[in-house]
C-alpha cells in the first residue's frame, strides 16, 4: 500500500473534522512513516506537536486511519523532523561562484588564450602509437624553449596532436600565470594577416605573435601556398625562437610532404623534432573510452568499453558516442550494460552491425563460408570465375569483410577467392564501402553475416 | 497550587520567557505562561513550538501544582507590583494573585492545553566557557540568513573536533567563521537556529555571574542550552550545511589594513548616498589613495578618503554597505585586514594576527 496516498486520504478526512487552523498546526507537517502489522508510525516535526496530537487527537486519528485502512491499527507517534536539503546553487552567490576562487582565475586565463583546460597530460592516454609524442611534449613542457624547438606533430584526425599541444600550454600556465601564449589555427593566422593588412594594424599583429613565449599553430599546412602568410610566419618563427620562445606545430603530414611549403620554412620545421602520431590501437582506444567516460561521469564496465573501442576507431567519434551513451542512460543515472552499448552502437547507421566480440578469432575461410551460406551460394562458386551480379556482389562482400574486419592483405584475399588480382580486391572493397553508406539492404546483409561470424 | 515568590525574581523570569512568545502563535494556548512547581522550585515556561524557554526560580511552596496564565496580563500585572512577596493561589479555574494591597483574579487556562515540554533527559552534557562562546556568537550570528526560506542558512553551523569548536554562519552573501578552543573530548556537529543563539546571547549577557553554558542534545534532534537557572530548548536544523570551507579564498592579490572605526564611519557616510541605490558602496583600494564612495542620481555622490596600508595592486570592489557595517560594528579589534582579488571575487576580512576569525563577503557586480 502506498503510505503517502493513505496518509493523504487520512489528512483529507481529518481536515473535515477539525478547524482549518488546528489542522494546519497539528497535521500540516506530519507524515505516515510506516504501517505494518496494524501499527502505524506517524512522524511529527517536533516533540511538542507530537505530545499535543497524542493527547488530543489520538482517537480521532486512529478512527480515521482505521476507516481508511479497514483494519484495527494502533498508533505510534515519533519525532521525525524534515531533513533540510540545500544545494549550492540555491545557497547564494558566495556558493554558486565557488570555483572562481581557486582554479577559476587560471580558467579565465586559459579561456582568453583559447587553450582547452580539459586537455592536460593527466588525461592523455599513452600507448606505443603516441609514446614518443607524449615524451617529447612533456619534455618541452618542462623546458620551454630549450628541449625540442620547434616541436612538430603530425598524424591523422583525432590522434591527439592538439591535445598534446594544449597540455603543454596548460602546464605552462599552471607554472606561470602571465605566460604569453599564442595559439591559433593555421587558417586563423592567415586571416589575421589579411585583416592586419586591410586595417593597417600589422604592427600589432607582429607584436602579438613575435613576443610569444609559446607559439602554437594548429594545422600549419593551411598556410602553405600563401606567400605573404608564409613570409610573415617565417619572420614570426625566427623572432620567437630568437627570444627563447617555444614553437609547437601540428599538421596532417610531415613538413616534407606539405606541398607548396616554402623551402626555408620546411628546413626550419625539420630543424626541430618531428613526431608522428599514429591512429590509436585497440588498447589505447579502450583507455581513451575509460578516460572520456570518467570525465563524463559515467561508469562503463570493461566488456562494454572494449566493445566501444573495437567498433569506433576515431577518438572524436568515441567522444561523441560517450555523449550519446550519457543521454541514453539519462545522464548516467542508469547503469551502462553491454546490451545498451550494443544497441547504441547499432543505431549509429554507418557503423551499424560492426559489432564484434574482440576476442573470437575468425579466418578468411570462415568469412567465405558465412557469406556463402547467407546468400545461399556455394563457396566454390564464390571462388569461381562467374561474374554475374548475384555472385559478384557476395564475392565483394567477402573481400570487404576480409579486408576491414580481418585485416588480411590484398594478395591473401585474392588467393582466398581463387587467385584474383589484388586490384580486383581493391575495387571490391571500395565498392562495398561506398555502397554501405547508401544501401540499407547491403548494410543488413553485412551486419547479418557479421553476427553469424562473431556470435558465440 | 499555593506559592509565594519574590516580585523581583518573578518579574525577571517573566520578562525573559515573555520574549519567547510569538505575537500570532499557532495555538491559542501558546499565549500563556506555564507556572509549575518542580523539585521545590518554581518553573516558568513559555513556548512557540520551535523554541521553549524555562526559568527556574526559588519560591516558598505550600501546595504543589501547575497553573497556566495568559502571558500578557501576568507580565503587565507583575511588573506593576511593588517589590516584595507575591502569593499565587489556584482555585479551580481561577488564579488569585495577592501582593501588598493588591488582589487580582485571573481566568486560568487548562494546564493540559499547554504543550508538554519536558527537557530531554539522560543526555551527555557539554560544558563550555560562557565568555568565549558569547564572543564567538557575537561575531558570527549576525551573518546568518534572517528569513527562513532556506532553513539551513537561518542556522549557525557548530562543529567541535579535537579541542576546536567552529561557529559558521552564512546567508549566501557573506560568511563569518570563528573558532574557539574547547575541551578535547567535546564532539559536536549541528546546525542551531540563529534565533536561538540570539536568545542565548541575551540570556548569557543578563546572567553576568554565570561562567558556563551547558549544551545537551537529545536523540530526536532537540538541543538544550542551560545558563544558570534558564533553559532554552530548541530543535536543531536537520540537514547538510553547505561546505563553507571551500568558498574561503585561498589566496589574494592585494591586502589593505584599515582602522576599523575610520572605515566604519567612512562606510556609514558613503551609504548616505547609496540609499536609493541598493546600498551599494564602492571600496577603492590604492596605495595612499584608498577611499569609500557611493552615488545615486537622486542623492548625489560622496567620496570619503580612508587611510590604509596597501600591499598589492589594489582595485575597486563594490559592496552592500549593510554587510560592511554589520561586520565592522561587531568586531572589537582596532584594525582590520582586507584581502581582495579583483572586483568580482569575494573579499576576506580578518583581524590582524588572529586566525580564529574571518569574514568572507561577496561583492556586488556593478555595471561599468
Amino acid at each position: 500500500m502506498d503510505l503517502n496516498k493513505t496518509w493523504k486520504a487520512v489528512l483529507a478526512e481529518l481536515e473535515l473534522s477539525v478547524s482549518k487552523a488546528t489542522f494546519q498546526t497539528h497535521f500540516g507537517q506530519t507524515s505516515l512513516i510506516s504501517l505494518e502489522n496494524g501499527v502505524a508510525t506517524i512522524g511529527f516535526p517536533n516533540p511538542l506537536m507530537r505530545g499535543l496530537v497524542e493527547n488530543r487527537y489520538y482517537s480521532l486519528v486512529k478512527s480515521v486511519l482505521d476507516h481508511n485502512t479497514k483494519q484495527n491499527t494502533s498508533l505510534v507517534f515519533i519525532v521525525m523532523p524534515k531533513k533540510q536539503v540545500l544545494l549550492d546553487r540555491d545557497a547564494g552567490p558566495l556558493f554558486s561562484q565557488e570555483n572562481q576562487n581557486s582554479g577559476n582565475q587560471t580558467l579565465d586565463i586559459l579561456r582568453r588564450l583559447h587553450v582547452r583546460p580539459e586537455s592536460t597530460f593527466d588525461n592523455f592516454a599513452v600507448s606505443t602509437t603516441n609514446q614518443m609524442a607524449y615524451a617529447a611534449a612533456t619534455a618541452v613542457a618542462k623546458n620551454i624553449g630549450s628541449a625540442y624547438n620547434p616541436l612538430f606533430f603530425y598524424g591523422g584526425v583525432g590522434v591527439g596532436k592538439t591535445h598534446l599541444m594544449h597540455a603543454v600550454a596548460n602546464t605552462l600556465i599552471l607554472k606561470k600565470h602571465n605566460a604569453k601564449i599564442v595559439y591559433c589555427m593555421g587558417e586563423e593566422f592567415l586571416n589575421e594577416i589579411v585583416e592586419a593588412i586591410q586595417t593597417k594594424t600589422s604592427a600589432q599583429f607582429k607584436k602579438k605573435y613575435r613576443s610569444a613565449e609559446l607559439l602554437m599553430v594548429d594545422d600549419v599546412q593551411f598556410i602553405a601556398g600563401k606567400q605573404t602568410a608564409q613570409e610573415e610566419f617565417f619572420h614570426t618563427f625566427n623572432a620567437v625562437l630568437r627570444e627563447g620562445g617555444q614553437v609547437i606545430l601540428t599538421s596532417d603530414r610531415p613538413p616534407g610532404e606539405i606541398s607548396k611549403l616554402e623551402d626555408r620554412l620546411r628546413s626550419r620545421f625539420e630543424g626541430g623534432l618531428i613526431v608522428d602520431i599514429s591512429p590509436p590501437n585497440f588498447e589505447l582506444r579502450v583507455a581513451i573510452v575509460n578516460i572520456k567516460s570518467l570525465a563524463a561521469g559515467l561508469t562503463i564496465p570493461s566488456d562494454a568499453s572494449q566493445m566501444i573501442a573495437a567498433n569506433i576507431t576515431d577518438t572524436r567519434a568515441i567522444e561523441g558516442f560517450i555523449k550519446k551513451l550519457r543521454a541514453a542512460t539519462n545522464d548516467g543515472k542508469e547503469a551502462i550494460t553491454i546490451d545498451l552499448v550494443t544497441t547504441t552502437v547499432g543505431t549509429k547507421g554507418k557503423t551499424a552491425g560492426i559489432i564484434q566480440k574482440p576476442t573470437k578469432r575468425v579466418s578468411g575461410t570462415d568469412v567465405l563460408e558465412a557469406v556463402g551460406s547467407y546468400f545461399d551460394i556455394k563457396t566454390a562458386t564464390l571462388k569461381g570465375t562467374k561474374r554475374d551480379r548475384p555472385i559478384a556482389r557476395p564475392r565483394q562482400v567477402v573481400m570487404y569483410l576480409c579486408k576491414t574486419e580481418l585485416g588480411l592483405t590484398l594478395e591473401d584475399i585474392g588467393g582466398l577467392l581463387g587467385g584474383r588480382d589484388h586490384t580486383t580486391v581493391i575495387h571490391g572493397v571500395d565498392t562495398i564501402t561506398t555502397e554501405l553508406s547508401t544501401n540499407q539492404q547491403l548494410r543488413e546483409a553485412v551486419s547479418g553475416i557479421k553476427i553469424r561470424l562473431w556470435a558465440q | 497550587m499555593k506559592i509565594s515568590v519574590l516580585q523581583e525574581n518573578l518579574h525577571k523570569a517573566l520578562g525573559r520567557v515573555g520574549r519567547n512568545i510569538s505575537a500570532k502563535p499557532q495555538l491559542p494556548a501558546l499565549l500563556n505562561i506555564l507556572i509549575e512547581t518542580i523539585d521545590g522550585r518554581l518553573c516558568i515556561t513559555s513556548t512557540n513550538l520551535d523554541t521553549t524557554e524555562r526559568v527556574f526560580i526559588g519560591a516558598k511552596i505550600e501546595e504543589e501544582g501547575a497553573v497556566c496564565i495568559p502571558a500578557r496580563t501576568l507580565i503587565d500585572l507583575v511588573s506593576s507590583l511593588k517589590q516584595g512577596n507575591i502569593e499565587i493561589v489556584s482555585e479551580k479555574e481561577k488564579i488569585i494573585i495577592k501582593a501588598s494591597g493588591v488582589k487580582a483574579t485571573l481566568p486560568g487556562t487548562l494546564v493540559d492545553e499547554f504543550p508538554k515540554t519536558a527537557s530531554p533527559a539522560g543526555q551527555k552534557e557539554i560544558r563550555l566557557e560562557k565568555e568565549s562562546v558569547l564572543d564567538a556568537l557575537n561575531l558570527v550570528v549576525f551573518s546568518a540568513a534572517g528569513d527562513t526560506s532556506r532553513p539551513l542558512l537561518s542556522g549557525v553551523k557548530v562543529s567541535a573536533e579535537e579541542g576546536l569548536m567552529t561557529f559558521a554562519a552564512t546567508d549566501g552573501y557573506r560568511l563569518c567563521v570563528k573558532t574557539i578552543t574547547v575541551d578535547k573530548d567535546v564532539h559536536f556537529s549541528n546546525v542551531i537556529p540563529a534565533r536561538v543563539f540570539s536568545e542565548v546571547v541575551k540570556i548569557a549577557q543578563e546572567e553576568k555571574d554565570e561562567k558556563d553554558i551547558v549544551i545537551s542534545l537529545s536523540s530526536d534532534g532537540q538541543a538544550l542550552f542551560r545558563i544558570g537557572d534558564t533553559e532554552l530548548l530548541s530543535r536543531a536544523i536537520d540537514g547538510e550545511y553547505p561546505v563553507y570551507q571551500k568558498i574561503i579564498p585561498k589566496n589574494h592579490t592585494s591586502t589593505a589594513v584599515f582602522d576599523t572605526e575610520e572605515l566604519l564611519s567612512a562606510v556609514r557616510s558613503a551609504s548616505i548616498f547609496a540609499r536609493d541605490n541598493a546600498n551599494i558602496i564602492k571600496l577603492h583600494v590604492e596605495k595612499n589613495a584608498s577611499s569609500v564612495s557611493s552615488n545615486s542620481p537622486q542623492a548625489g555622490e560622496g567620496t570619503i578618503d580612508v587611510a590604509a596600508e596597501v600591499d598589492g595592486e589594489g582595485g575597486d570592489i563594490a559592496y552592500n554597505s549593510r554587510f560592511l557595517v554589520d561586520y565592522l560594528s561587531h568586531i572589537s579589534s582596532d584594525r582590520v585586514v582586507f584581502e581582495m582579488t579583483g572586483s568580482l571575487n569575494p573579499g576576506v576580512f580578518r583581524i590582524p594576527e588572529d586566525d580564529s576569525y574571518l569574514s568572507v563577503i561577496m561583492p556586488v557586480r556593478v555595471q561599468g
